[in-house]
């Protein structure tokens, strides 16, 4: 909300503080100020200026030539204003001023020179359209600085009001929390009794949610301008001035807070006014032309018959104010905030009437309102009282509040000085009295925020301020609870992963359905009702997706060598802990002396590390899944439990869907919540040996049909327990080994906790082994 | 060689060992007369033969002369392994301006740098790391945090909606009520996480953005202790010669509520253009936990008081590294998080 300071002026004497200090007054005592803003600053320049003659133009019949007394000199000015005479004093900015961006300057206009510009309304942005330039009184004196002599000269205040504060929607009630804070006295002047008119106007409230319905019936009313001052104020709030009946109604909401409307009545058909809420489907147009339907528990202003105004939010096209209105019905009514809310949502429209009545509007003031406006009426539109001010419902009267001084003291952690406190809230308006171990305050009608003891504290903290207040330590008692089983595993994974030279991502929780095309799963994931574009829709059932789109976005800035992770969160029925890793690119990007890409056993040796400190004896096996590609793809498990998968990305939709066009993309997920949570929970004590241990080397010739898991579990399952260790240490292709077989190396690890083994025992298991291993289709080699 | 060894018969020892050229040598030489069965050894073996008025100043010469040649030894022995090392140098340089085959070292993303290191600082408080769902029901987002659905407060929240019938979480103080609905007071917890509202994403904005949420509640808690609490944070976070100062706001969980504005570090509060002259840098929202949301769990609100705060973690990093368009932490452009690289305990 944008409040011009000249304006505020008029309620509080705040003469001797500098804008800059009532910003500062404001933000300090709870009201957020956004900026301070000089909405007249695009003039710049601008002297008034005698016209002291006016000649034609000689080579165009739609100009003329001025001479303009500026004071200390004279200027000569052409103009297309054919209506400027002699001795009018009007606004003219001289060559060497600017007016918006534009440098005005000494120039030709069809073979005479002009020095300068007049400025009209419309260029003063006080009216749409201008015909004419803009006149001064005669009285005005040649030479003056036209923004001093407006009164454009002083800065309007942008706050950003919290919710809770309706109240400070209005010049009013911001000069209320400056006299608060400075303790000053706010100044509100009595609006005169209106004449008492004949007329009555019949007011029926149907419906609880209308709590108070005022109105007051004008005639002779005569649509025109506005005084200059007003608009001049209504353009500094940011409102745009149409004519004076409809920006007095502005001009009242924003000095008082309280929304308003006039109606014209002699288009209102009956004499009448019924509040009552809308029959479903009951269709109107609005004000701004668009039509609504209404649904039970909209408020309506009816005539009796028909609607003629959404209570709160908007009036209706048929009796809005015309050029040609002279009958106006004024109305000060007060509503309740969510039903005025519920109807604003629903048909999306939002105004500064309903915005106000969403967050309260005072109950008490309605008379006072209802005068203000009809003298602003019978003043600057010639408009006279027909009817006696007619108030239909009560006001609210709000609710005493106990409040005791030490929990006051207990909750701000400082000792206010006793004598401050009802200075404090008298300043704002609270009703006090003494009571018990404190005082008994009742709070004025337009704050609808204070309902409880709490809310008083924090008037009083506000005012007496919190930088008074000295800090303390918290005081804080040990924890005795574990850390989330989350956060331990979420640690340990980007502790491990970045160790293992990986880099760590974050990606929104919600892709897109085309990432997950073809990626089964046994639930329909989890979707945005509202999201702000179809790309960002789904809630990600796996953490993969956005890694490819990393790397996709990385490969395509010529960051061809990725190896990243993201842990996080994943949304099914539940929600899960996944950690998700991809490679491409070369293995080592960093030394020059590898240049090796990535391979699969690399990419699944740092799976098979992050999983070993985990506490996952992992199990692999081949898998269907149509997305990754059909030679490299495989489930993880654990003790049966399924943990994830790893493979290679399916090479053609790499390409198409993610213009990665070389490379494998190698990825991998595990469900970390199928973890142990602490690997080291089962070990128990050192488990090896003191006695010395024997290796054997064996090689075996391996034809391709057999997997490695096959070899290795058939040893395990022959050998007696000194067999301590099955390691792969070589795997051979090429040269001395025929087609579709590799050569594999293993070395077998002995011992024996009873005492040093003899070569000849382990020789027997060798021999064992061998005719195990050769059962599978693998045959020893001599070595 | 025997006991009438003279002075020339040492020099020519010691000339012999300084012709060496290994160390094998020398130390053949050494046992052929330190030895054992050396011949220096032998001689003072002898001594015993000779008259008594002798033997003294005999043992002394010889005594001498051992010396004379172990020092020889050691001489030749110490040139030798000059020798050698100059050799294996000449032999082979390393050029130690050659980088290095380098280890890949990964990088933590920033976001996760900065959620650990407010971690620290809260565990190293006494605060109980919490966690909850961010799928979450109305209810814990809104109602029990005293914000009924027509009030116009629900305005700061423009919320996501999901097909299961929850919403995403708006804020992490979702957990708060999770935490004291199973437990009784005294508590003081933390809450970092994930949380979204329906903004769409420009320089200060992001539809997911990660929050922490911290509440204490015990007897007596006040602003004072609020306050307390944010200076260690802002301290601990930005720099030991930070200050922080209250303004009142406005939530509807907290009254009274508080931005926390934290003082400029490069013109420390005086103005500068880098904090648009105010000398104050907002970074947070708390305030005293609303008697409502005591009431909410079943703690009463006359026994209990309590502060919460909840700070976005995006805000802390545009302060902390300058960063001017957040959306840079969403692309992963691999230049950036490198750009970050570092080590969090
Ligand atoms: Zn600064």
């Amino acid at each position: 909300m944008r409040i011009p300071t000249e304006w505020l002026k008029e309620f509080i004497d705040v003469s001797d503080k500098t804008t800059e200090a009532l910003a500062e007054a404001l933000s300090i005592s709870g009201t957020e100020v956004d900026s301070i803003v000089f909405p007249w600053e695009y003039i710049h320049g601008a002297l008034s200026g005698r016209v002291s003659q006016v000649e034609k133009h000689p080579n165009s019949s739609d100009l003329l030539i001025t001479k303009v007394d500026i004071g200390n000199r004279q200027i000569q000015i052409v103009t297309s204003d054919m209506t400027v005479k002699q001795g009018e004093i009007l606004a003219v900015i001289p060559a060497g001023g600017s007016f918006e961006e534009l440098e005005i300057r000494e120039r030709d206009i069809r073979g005479v020179t002009s020095e300068g510009m007049f400025l009209s309304l419309e260029e003063l942005r006080l009216e749409d359209e201008s015909l004419s330039v803009f006149r001064f009184d005669d009285d005005v004196e040649p030479g003056l600085d036209v923004r001093k002599l407006l009164g454009f000269d002083e800065a309007v205040i942008e706050v950003e009001l919290t919710p809770n504060r309706g109240d400070c929607l209005s010049v009013v009630g911001i000069a209320r929390e400056l006299s608060a804070f400075y303790d000053v006295e706010l100044k509100i002047p009595d609006a005169p009794e209106p004449d008492e008119g004949k007329e009555r106007i019949e007011i029926q409230i149907d419906d609880e949610n209308c709590y108070r319905y005022t109105a007051l019936l004008l005639e002779d009313v005569k649509v025109g301008p506005s005084p200059l001052w007003m608009k001049k104020r209504l353009v500094e709030a940011g409102l745009r001035p149409r004519n004076n009946v409809v920006d007095i109604t502005n001009y009242v909401m924003l000095e008082t807070g309280h929304p308003v409307h006039a109606f014209d009545f002699d288009r209102f058909e009956r004499r009448s006014i019924v509040i009552r809420g809308a029959e479903e489907n009951e269709p109107l147009r609005l004000l701004d032309k668009r039509d609504v339907v209404l649904e039970k528990g909209d408020l309506l202003i009816t005539n009796g018959k028909r609607p003629v105004a959404l209570a709160g939010i908007m009036g209706g096209y048929d009796s809005g104010i015309f050029e040609d209105t002279k009958s106006v019905l004024l109305e000060v009514a007060v509503f309740d905030p969510v039903t005025i809310r519920k109807t604003s949502r629903r048909l999306g429209v939002q105004t500064d009437s309903s915005y106000r009545f969403e967050r309260g509007v005072d109950t008490s003031d309605s008379v006072y309102v209802i005068k203000r406006l009809a003298d602003l009426m019978v003043r600057y539109a010639g408009a006279r009282a027909e009817s006696s001010v007619c108030d239909v419902g009560q006001p609210r009267e709000s609710k005493c509040i106990h409040m005791r001084k030490w929990f006051v003291d207990s909750v701000l952690g400082t000792v206010v000085p006793i004598k401050k406190i009802p200075r404090i809230l008298h300043s704002l308006g609270f009703g006090l009295k003494e009571r018990g171990d404190g005082w008994e305050v009742k709070p004025p009608t337009y704050r609808h925020d204070i309902e409880q003891e709490i809310d008083l504290v924090e008037e009083i903290g506000r005012i007496y301020g919190y930088d008074r207040i000295t800090s303390k330590p918290p005081r804080v008692m040990p924890i005795t609870t574990d850390l989330p089983e989350e956060t331990v595993k979420t640690r340990r994974a980007r502790r491990m992963m970045t160790s293992l030279g990986f880099d760590e991502v974050t990606n929104y929780s919600f892709i897109s359905p085309d990432s997950l095309q073809g990626i089964e799963s046994d639930e329909e994931p989890v979707q945005l009702k509202n999201p702000i574009s179809i790309d960002m829709s789904i809630m990600r059932p796996n953490i993969f997706p956005g890694l490819i789109e990393v790397a996709s976005y990385n490969y395509r800035r010529q960051n061809r060598d990725v190896r990243i992770f993201e842990v996080g969160r994943v949304f099914k029925k539940t929600e899960e802990l996944h950690l998700a890793i991809l490679a491409t690119g070369r293995e080592n990007p960093s030394d020059y002396s590898d240049k090796r890409d990535v391979s699969f056993y690399a990419f699944k040796g740092v799976l098979e590390a992050l999983l070993d400190i985990f506490g996952v004896s992992a199990t692999f096996s081949v898998n269907d899944y149509s997305w990754l590609e059909k030679s490299c793809r495989a489930s993880i498990y654990h003790e049966g439990k399924f943990m994830g998968f790893v493979g290679i990305f399916d090479k053609e939709r790499a390409e198409r869907a993610y213009e990665i066009k070389s490379g494998e993309l190698y990825i991998a997920e595990v469900a970390l919540d199928n973890c142990p949570r602490d690997r080291r929970q089962n070990v128990r004590k050192v488990s090896f040996s003191p006695f010395p241990r024997i290796f054997r080397d064996l090689s075996f010739l391996v034809p391709s049909g057999v997997d490695y898991e096959t070899i290795e579990k058939s040893i395990w399952e022959c050998s007696p327990d000194v067999l301590a260790e099955v390691n792969l240490t070589d795997v051979y292709k090429g040269k001395g080994i025929p087609d579709a077989c590799k050569s594999i190396t293993l070395t077998l690890v002995f011992e024996s906790f009873n005492g040093t083994l003899k070569d000849e025992d382990v020789s027997k298991v060798i021999e064992r082994v061998v005719s195990c291993v050769e059962k599978m289709g693998a045959k020893l080699r001599d070595s | 060689m025997l006991i009438n060894m003279t002075d020339q018969d040492v020099q020519d020892i010691i000339d012999q060992i300084k012709t060496v050229r290994t160390v094998n040598e020398l130390q053949e030489l050494k046992s052929k007369y330190l030895g054992k069965q050396g011949a220096l050894t032998v001689a003072m073996k002898k001594i015993r033969e000779v008259s008594p008025d002798k033997r003294k100043d005999l043992g002394r010469k010889l005594n001498l002369y051992k010396q004379r040649i172990e020092e020889a030894v050691e001489d030749q022995r110490n040139a030798l392994i000059e020798e050698e090392r100059e050799r294996r140098e000449a032999a082979h340089r390393y050029d130690v301006t050659m980088p290095g085959a380098r280890r890949e070292v990964g990088a933590l993303h920033i976001i996760s740098q900065v959620q650990e290191e407010v971690q620290e600082i809260f565990l190293g408080m006494g605060f109980e790391l919490a966690v909850g769902p961010e799928m979450e029901t109305s209810y814990y987002n809104f109602e029990a945090l005293n914000t009924p659905e027509w009030h116009p407060s629900r305005d700061m929240h423009d919320t996501f909606y999901l097909s299961n019938g929850k919403l995403l979480r708006t804020h992490t103080s979702t957990v708060q009520i999770r935490v004291m609905e199973k437990r009784k007071p005294p508590l003081a917890i933390f809450s970092p996480g994930r949380c979204y509202r329906k903004d769409t994403p420009d320089a200060t904005h992001l539809p997911m953005f990660y929050q922490v949420e911290v509440l204490h509640v015990d007897k007596n808690v006040s602003v004072a202790h609020l306050k307390g609490t944010l200076e260690i944070l802002a301290k601990r976070l930005f720099g030991q010669d930070r200050e922080i100062r209250l303004r009142p706001s406005y939530f509807p969980f907290t009254e009274p509520s508080f931005e926390v504005f934290v003082s400029c570090g490069i013109c420390h509060s005086t103005g500068c253009r880098s904090c648009g002259g105010t000398g104050w840098l907002e970074i947070l929202g708390a305030g005293m936990v609303h008697p409502n949301v005591f009431r909410s769990v079943g703690y009463d609100p006359d026994e209990w008081s309590g502060f919460a705060l909840g700070m976005g973690l995006e805000r802390v990093i545009m302060l902390k590294y300058d960063l001017e368009d957040i959306r840079e932490l969403m692309r992963n452009d691999r230049r950036f998080i490198k750009e970050f690289r570092g080590v969090v305990l």
